[in-house]
């Protein structure tokens, strides 16, 4: 028999797996051997451990999507409808049936488009279908150098869907079908900003036959359209006065083999007649009317999805509702800030192109296009203002698996849009004063890796990014511990609060602190969210030693005093800068804001950098809030409601010479790029009240961030350096315990609007048909709450006049 | 003809919606199972879905020599599997947690209770990740989802003697990696 503790025998025994002479001898064993009972005793711990542990549980029915999925996946496997199996018969008879109808519209379709392709190639270009035109495609640089105007994928190709094509994931075949439909352009005047700008430029033949000879000759660009005159060799600068629109990405997957979504959704997506009142499909056709160009027949009260082929099916805003934060509550930060607007569209506001005017009101893309000259595109190239292309296509693939969260919910187009937040806000704006038209259902902000990566909390820990649409992590951002940042006691994040991706956290002082800072932290105000700051990462019982070393724990024991047993010692930052809902943010906005009173206003400050030195220990604190002075003055704010939180029961610490820092402790606000750890205390850490990200407090009357009369930021100015607003200061509390084992680190509200002078926002619309009632009852019933969420998001609020979103519009409005 | 079977006979006569009932009955245990797998809700998601989506694909290959939760969860763990080899190789501890956006919770405890039972949890998950893929299989199997080892080796296709072999050496090391926890629970 082994020895312990390699004999499996116990194991089993645990398990009821032994054999009746095995358990026999087993129990031999345990009678005779003390370290064999402890042996079992462990693993019993450890199995009443184990079983111990929640369990994950789904939050949805996973059955529709599953079998959504499996549909889309039958109609996109090209092999199998183009290679029956061995028996004959393409699928079993219970995959069969569910290749239902549409299946077969899209079947129709593809064969109608490439024999629409076939007939339409010139006689020079050999082998000119679209799946041809990878193989005829010229290298890049010189398919650059000769084309002008987007670049438009080909797809449907045999080769096309056969490359990378893996059964084995459902991610590959989202990826897939990423990749296959994300480059097909769109048209129907609401999606035509960028193809109808590149049009009237030259860029795209409007003849459909010049267009599908242009499709086919181009190569794949994996995002975007991009904009390219002869001789351009990549994109130049952004630009900060003119944003960009780009369209990465069409979500409708493309059906069948051969060639024809790409072809055909090109073919019918810029053509159109100047009056905007016709437009063309920009899919796949009618079921019937292969890919030509047809006219909207909205008049007649066909639905817009039926005129696109019944690419899908609304089945209500709820769903879409649920869809989308389910979906943010999943995201990983990116490597870029983003915005994200979810808007229900009608099929009217399709017709009249709202959105390209919304668009070109706000100087988005369109700035051209506006005035209708082709003088303005002359000066847009010049001035190298010319639409980006994407960095990367994790944008896109995280919003690709928005949309795939969305699909089968109504027809939906996505605008990349790059602007500032005011164009970008004011394009919102601009939609939800057209309650008639447009429905706004999410607006949510996404915060980046560099602001995550900029907070302490990022550098103490790795963040990990995900490419959501193939399930493969693509970076960690490796982080590095923050280096003399004084942590506030024990701390539980949570890895993202959905809105903006940014982990919250919960801190304390004391124990009742910490204990009420869970409570609340939900009640953040609009515009804020927590931060977590984990400076030495996981500490476990009795590694004091690492502890200080790591230089978080620089108080004298003597100093330390028990508070309940918890792990509780340091600054109470987090309890700090919660104000209630009710509180005006210029009580937690600097230096518009009175100095705190009590514990906050007398504590010595602390920042994000190393402060060396004793301990510093917060006076008694005050039971009611201070009335703030007329003046402002650079010491932290208050909180007056946080203030009641203070214990004022415990016993003062020694006071310690407080480290001059006159904002230190102040709300932080993080800019990409910032140096957190090594900054000091400077003029430029207060806050800017004219950032931009104040408009997102316009909303709240009784919130103005901004002191009357205070000049606004320039929308184009060039960005601001790397600043950093902090929260009033901590108030340092000691704990003799630190508690068995736990993160130690702080957490602090912060604002969640970025300062760059140019954020990335994503448009999803849903197309609803001629009507808002459509399915969406129980958005009329669920504005309220929708509004909610929009305010209460990173992103910016809801117009005054947005009102209306509460009510569907009559149904007869449109007709 | 037991439920399952018998819904897997209405599915493969052509009604899908039988199949659908197969996932409710079956994808949060599943899902439990993966996410402790996979060690992130996120990736586990996908790979049930995925499980699932195989599942109904080759329904028509199941051959009903054994329960469907194990042919199930065998296509599971080739798809978590293949899905691991696809993955960047990680070092980070806080995965589970960071990249999941779920966080198993009891409600009912109190604010240091919870916290305390967090961190607990995440201490377990931690050391799971740390196992060897192998070992984490096979000790999730059996503590998670309370699989016998007949059952294990019938998923993983082991023999019997290696689910038992693997199961205490995932075991001896787990309780190293949790001897404080296991001591602090004494």
């Amino acid at each position: 028999m082994k020895d312990l503790p390699e004999n499996e025998l116990f194991s089993a025994y645990l398990d009821g797996e032994l054999t009746a002479t095995e358990q026999a001898e087993v129990e031999q064993l345990l009678a005779e051997s003390p370290a064999a009972r402890q042996l079992l005793d462990e693993f019993r711990a450890l199995s009443s451990t184990l079983q111990s542990m929640p369990q994950y549980a789904l939050d949805e029915d996973l059955s529709d999507r599953v079998l959504r999925t499996a549909e889309r996946r039958m109609l996109t496997d090209s092999e199998r409808l183009s290679r029956p199996g061995g028996n004959g018969k393409m699928w079993p008879s219970h995959l069969g049936r569910l290749l239902n109808a549409r299946a077969l519209v899209w079947s129709g379709l593809a064969v109608a488009i490439a024999v629409m392709f076939m007939l339409s190639q010139p006689p020079e270009k050999d082998g000119g279908g679209v799946a041809m035109a990878p193989e005829t495609a010229e290298p890049e640089a010189e398919r650059d150098k000769d084309n002008a105007g987007p670049v438009v994928r080909a797809v449907g190709g045999e080769e096309d869907l056969a490359a990378g094509h893996d059964d084995t994931l459902l991610t590959d075949k989202k990826a897939e079908i990423a990749e296959a439909v994300g480059n097909l352009p769109t048209g129907n005047g609401l999606y035509a900003g960028a193809p109808d700008l590149m049009a009237k430029r030259g860029a795209i033949p409007e003849d459909p036959h010049d267009l599908a000879r242009h499709v086919a000759g181009k190569t794949a660009d994996p995002t975007t359209f991009e904009m390219k005159k002869p001789g351009e060799e990549a994109p130049g600068p952004t630009g900060p006065q003119v944003a960009q629109v780009h369209q990465p990405a069409r979500p409708f997957p493309v059906p069948g083999p051969g060639a024809g979504g790409g072809a055909g959704g090109g073919a019918g997506a810029h053509d159109q007649d100047a009056a905007g009142l016709r437009t063309t499909d920009n899919g796949p056709g009618l079921p019937g009317k292969g890919a030509g160009p047809y006219e909207h027949t909205r008049e007649k009260g066909v639905s817009l999805e039926t005129q696109l082929g019944g690419l899908a099916t609304i089945h209500g805003a709820q769903t879409v509702e649920d869809a989308i934060s389910d979906y943010a509550s999943r995201l990983e930060p990116i490597d870029s800030a983003y915005t994200v607007v979810c808007l229900d569209v009608r099929s009217s506001a399709v017709a009249n192109r709202a959105f390209d005017q919304a668009l070109g009101k706000n100087k988005i893309l369109s700035a051209a296009r506006e005035n209708g000259t082709e003088e303005n595109a002359a000066e847009l190239e010049s001035a190298g203002l010319r639409p980006q292309r994407l960095d990367g296509t994790r944008q896109v693939d995280v919003i690709e698996g928005l949309l795939e969260d969305l699909g089968n919910h109504g027809e939906l187009a996505l605008f990349y849009v790059e602007a500032t937040p005011e164009q970008i806000q004011a394009t919102v704006d601009e939609l939800t004063r057209q309650p008639d038209q447009f429905r706004l259902l999410k607006q949510l902000r996404l915060a980046s890796i560099d602001e995550i990566a900029s907070i302490p909390a990022a550098r103490s820990r790795r963040v990990d990014h995900y490419d959501d649409s193939v399930g493969q992590k693509k970076e960690t951002a490796e982080a590095e511990p923050a280096s003399g940042t004084r942590y506030g006691g024990r701390a539980d994040a949570r890895p993202s609060d959905g809105a903006t991706g940014v982990g919250d956290g919960v801190v304390a002082g004391t124990l009742e602190q910490k204990n009420d800072a869970l409570k609340r932290r939900e009640d953040l105000p609009a515009g804020y969210v927590w931060r977590l700051e984990i400076p030495g990462g996981f500490a476990k019982a009795g590694d004091r030693e690492a502890r200080d070393a790591a230089g978080f724990f620089d108080v004298p024991a003597s100093e330390s005093r028990s508070s309940g047993g918890a792990a509780v010692r340091g600054s109470q930052v987090p309890t700090q800068p919660i104000p209630p809902p009710a509180v005006p943010p210029p009580a937690v906005l600097p230096p518009s804001v009175p100095p705190p009173a009590g514990p906050v206003a007398d504590s010595p400050v602390q920042t994000a950098g190393r402060i060396p030195g004793p301990v510093v220990e917060p006076p008694a604190p005050a039971a009611e809030p201070a009335v703030p002075p007329s003046e402002p003055e650079p010491a932290p704010p208050s909180l007056p409601d946080v203030q009641k939180d203070a214990p004022a029961t415990e016993p003062a610490l020694p006071k310690a010479p407080a480290p001059e820092a006159p904002d230190a402790g102040a709300m932080r606000r993080t800019v990409p790029g910032s140096d957190l750890a090594d900054e000091s205390p400077s003029p430029v850490d207060l806050p800017k009240k004219s950032e931009p990200e104040d408009k997102t407090q316009d909303h709240q009357p009784d919130a103005p961030l901004n002191e009357p009369g205070e000049p606004q930021s320039d929308p184009f100015a060039d960005p601001e350096p790397p600043r950093t607003e902090m929260l009033p200061p901590p108030v340092e509390t000691e704990g003799e315990e630190f508690g068995t084992q736990g993160h130690l680190g702080f957490a602090y509200a912060e604002k969640s609007e970025p300062a760059a002078a140019k954020v990335r926002a994503f448009f999803v619309l849903r197309l609803v048909g001629s009507e808002f009632s459509t399915g969406d009852v129980a958005a009329g019933q669920s504005a309220a709450r929708m509004a909610e969420q929009v305010e209460s998001s990173a992103a910016a609020p809801l117009p005054a006049d947005a009102e209306p979103l509460a009510a569907p519009p009559p149904a007869d409005a449109h007709q | 003809m037991n439920d399952d079977a018998q819904l897997i006979h209405e599915t493969l006569a052509g009604h899908s919606a039988a199949f659908g009932r197969l996932v409710q009955k079956y994808q949060d245990r599943l899902f439990n199972t993966v996410a402790h797998v996979a060690g992130n809700a996120e990736d586990a998601r996908d790979i049930v879905q995925d499980a699932f989506v195989q599942a109904f694909l080759k329904l028509d290959t199941f051959q009903h020599s054994s329960a469907f939760y194990t042919w199930l969860y065998r296509i599971a763990f080739n798809v978590a599997a293949t899905h691991r080899r696809r993955r960047r190789p990680t070092l980070s501890v806080e995965q589970a947690r960071e990249a999941s956006g779920q966080e198993p919770m009891d409600h009912n405890d109190g604010p240091t209770e919870l916290l305390e039972r967090q961190e607990r949890c995440r201490q377990v998950r931690e050391a799971i990740d740390q196992l060897s893929e192998e070992h984490r299989d096979v000790l999730v199997l059996r503590e998670i989802d309370g699989c016998c080892y007949e059952t294990i080796a019938e998923i993983l296709d082991l023999p019997i003697g290696t689910v038992r072999s693997r199961l205490h050496r995932g075991r001896l090391q787990l309780r190293e990696q949790l001897r404080e926890v296991l001591i602090v629970e004494e």
